[in-house]
């Protein structure tokens, strides 16, 4: 149902959109039967596609040229999915979306390689575009996203996490690829440096706002809907904004030691969710998604009227509420 | 050119791609990634042979020596757990390690360099899966497997740059130093992807062939000087024990 209506938000691009989706396929058409069965296993587990509905979207604020809007997108989508390949690998992950991981499928090492594989493919894609300034943007993006991810290692575990360290964890981790998806999208289509700048900017709000709603998804969501163990932020080791909120509740404290040292039980892990959930975390930890999606929505509203502005505007709404 | 000289080629650009790829955490955690000299000199051959040798070469040299490291060290993750620091800092720094061979062909920029190096590293990594679950056959399918994964990358810098006359013979040498130091069980070479499928006689058939596909190559090099001929053999014969 969510899924539906976050379709029903793209409907005005559904057309530039299924080309992306054909050329995403067509990019991981591998050579090798079991990179291929790998990358399209990712690949149709589906995704929200907000990395290259963000570059469709910007890209309608300038001279749009589909051609070079889809080897953008394609690339950040790969770029997205080869990360996700290797996290499972890191985080141990059995179930992503639902659907088995790479590396419970085969192993850690074919993960490694399809990942690689599909990395590679993002640069051939994005590297027919001839446009330095958007080659420099990418690399350092992937740069930062891999050092917010070291970072994340060092943290792992780790109880003495203020706000400042979750934020700069997660602007890395989530809010920076999608900055950059906007920001792209407008520099291909050769977009003014006011309006670059105002997509970047949302870009980035948004993406801070997603990942807030998807640490609280982990707590609020059941299994079911997650596809994987709901509160996997804690049992790996993470603490996310609402588990900054309640760390040093001392009622709370048994439940966070005992999901970093991976004792805690399954009856544990229910009782650990329910009382986050009481906790009033949630609800401060969404005022501050809010905050966010205010500021990503101020960005656009200075922006030219029409489809696309509509369109991101509705977006921004619905990551503040999404249910998945 | 003598020897001294040579090393401290390679030692230079050995140190300039440790400065390049260093990372403070995973320095800290992990140490310095080791790099495959003999791939630094075949990398280096048309330098090392009085070729121009321009720093945006040197730079793309730099980022070839970026993705080796990445194959590296992504080569030494668990294959099944991989849930300690250790093993979780060795996915990320490979990821890392390619981020800055990214950045630094985007830094020239050299666009066809970016992409036709992003295809040879799609192959090695769908080699590297074939190989490790044993999709590779015959004799021929093995050697230019190994071949691939060996000098791919530093096939495509030097016809990139003009250098397709290096090319072979880097990736003959390289082919053949895999195998000779797989006949003689060196660990080095047991990386990720080594599966049983390369038997024995395999190792034999591909030594014989790769020995005698370098001794043409190298009697047709006039363009490279009578000293790194030299070397080139060096570096194959006291592994062989046996002149090439």
């Amino acid at each position: 149902m969510e899924k539906l209506k976050l379709m029903s938000l793209y409907a005005d691009f559904r057309k530039d959109l299924s080309f992306i989706e054909k050329e995403l396929e067509q990019s991981i058409d591998s050579s090798s039967p079991v990179i291929r069965q790998a990358s399209l296993l990712l690949l149709r587990a589906g995704g929200k596609r907000i990395r290259p509905i963000f570059v469709i979207l910007s890209s309608q604020f300038g001279e749009y040229s589909m051609e070079n809007v889809a080897k953008v997108a394609v690339s950040l989508e790969l770029i997205h999915m080869a990360s996700l390949v290797h996290d499972d690998v890191i985080d141990d992950s059995d179930f992503r979306r639902g659907f088995e991981t790479v590396k419970a499928r085969w192993n850690n090492r074919i993960a490694m390689y399809a990942g690689d594989y599909i990395f590679s493919r993002a640069l051939v894609s994005i590297g027919e575009i001839e446009m330095p300034a958007v080659h420099q943007l990418l690399a350092e993006t992937m740069l930062e996203i891999c050092k917010g991810e070291i970072i994340q290692i060092e943290y792992q575990q780790q109880t003495n996490q203020s706000f400042r360290d979750y934020l700069r964890r997660i602007k890395r981790k989530t809010a920076l690829l999608l900055s950059s998806s906007c920001e792209l999208g407008a520099l291909v289509s050769n977009a003014t440096p006011e309006t670059v700048g105002k997509l970047k900017r949302f870009g980035y709000f948004a993406g801070m706002a997603f990942q807030i709603v998807d640490d609280i998804l982990d707590i609020t969501s059941t299994d079911e809907q997650l596809g994987k163990p709901a509160g996997s932020d804690l049992l790996n080791g993470h603490l996310t904004l609402p588990t900054l909120y309640i760390k040093d509740d001392p009622e709370f404290q048994p439940f966070l030691l005992r999901s970093f040292d991976g004792s805690l039980t399954e009856e544990e892990r229910g009782l650990m969710l329910t009382y986050i959930r009481k906790s009033g975390a949630i609800e401060k930890a969404q005022q501050v998604s809010n905050m966010y999606l205010k500021k990503a929505i101020a960005e656009v509203e200075s922006l030219p009227d029409g489809e696309a502005k509509r369109a991101l505007l509705q977006i921004a709404a619905f990551l503040g509420k999404r249910k998945f | 050119m003598d020897r001294q000289t040579i090393n401290r080629s390679i030692q230079n650009y050995i140190r300039e791609v440790e400065q390049s790829i260093q990372e403070p955490i995973v320095y800290r955690d992990l140490g310095k990634m080791p790099l495959d000299t003999a791939k630094a000199f075949f990398l280096l051959l048309p330098m090392l042979n009085g070729e121009d040798w321009s720093s945006k070469l040197n730079t793309s040299a730099i980022a070839v020596g970026a993705v080796h490291a990445a194959f590296d060290v992504h080569d030494k993750v668990d294959i099944f757990d991989a849930s300690s620091k250790e093993q979780q800092l060795m996915v990320l720094s490979g990821d890392h390690f390619s981020g800055i061979h990214y950045r630094l062909l985007s830094s020239l920029p050299d666009f066809l360099l970016i992409t036709n190096m992003a295809e040879m590293i799609g192959r090695i990594n769908e080699t590297k899966t074939d190989l490790l679950m044993e999709k590779t056959d015959g004799i021929s399918g093995i050697i230019e497997s190994i071949i691939r994964v060996e000098s791919g990358c530093i096939g495509e810098f030097h016809e990139r740059y003009g250098f397709s006359k290096y090319s072979k013979i880097a990736k003959t040498a390289l082919g053949l130093i895999w195998f000779v130091k797989k006949s003689m069980k060196d660990p080095s070479i047991e990386r990720g992807w080594t599966s049983q499928i390369i038997k024995n006689a395999d190792v034999d058939s591909a030594i014989s062939i790769l020995t005698s596909r370098l001794q043409e190559e190298l009697a047709k090099a006039g363009f490279l000087t009578p000293f790194l001929k030299q070397e080139i053999h060096r570096m194959a014969t006291p592994l062989l024990e046996k002149p090439i």
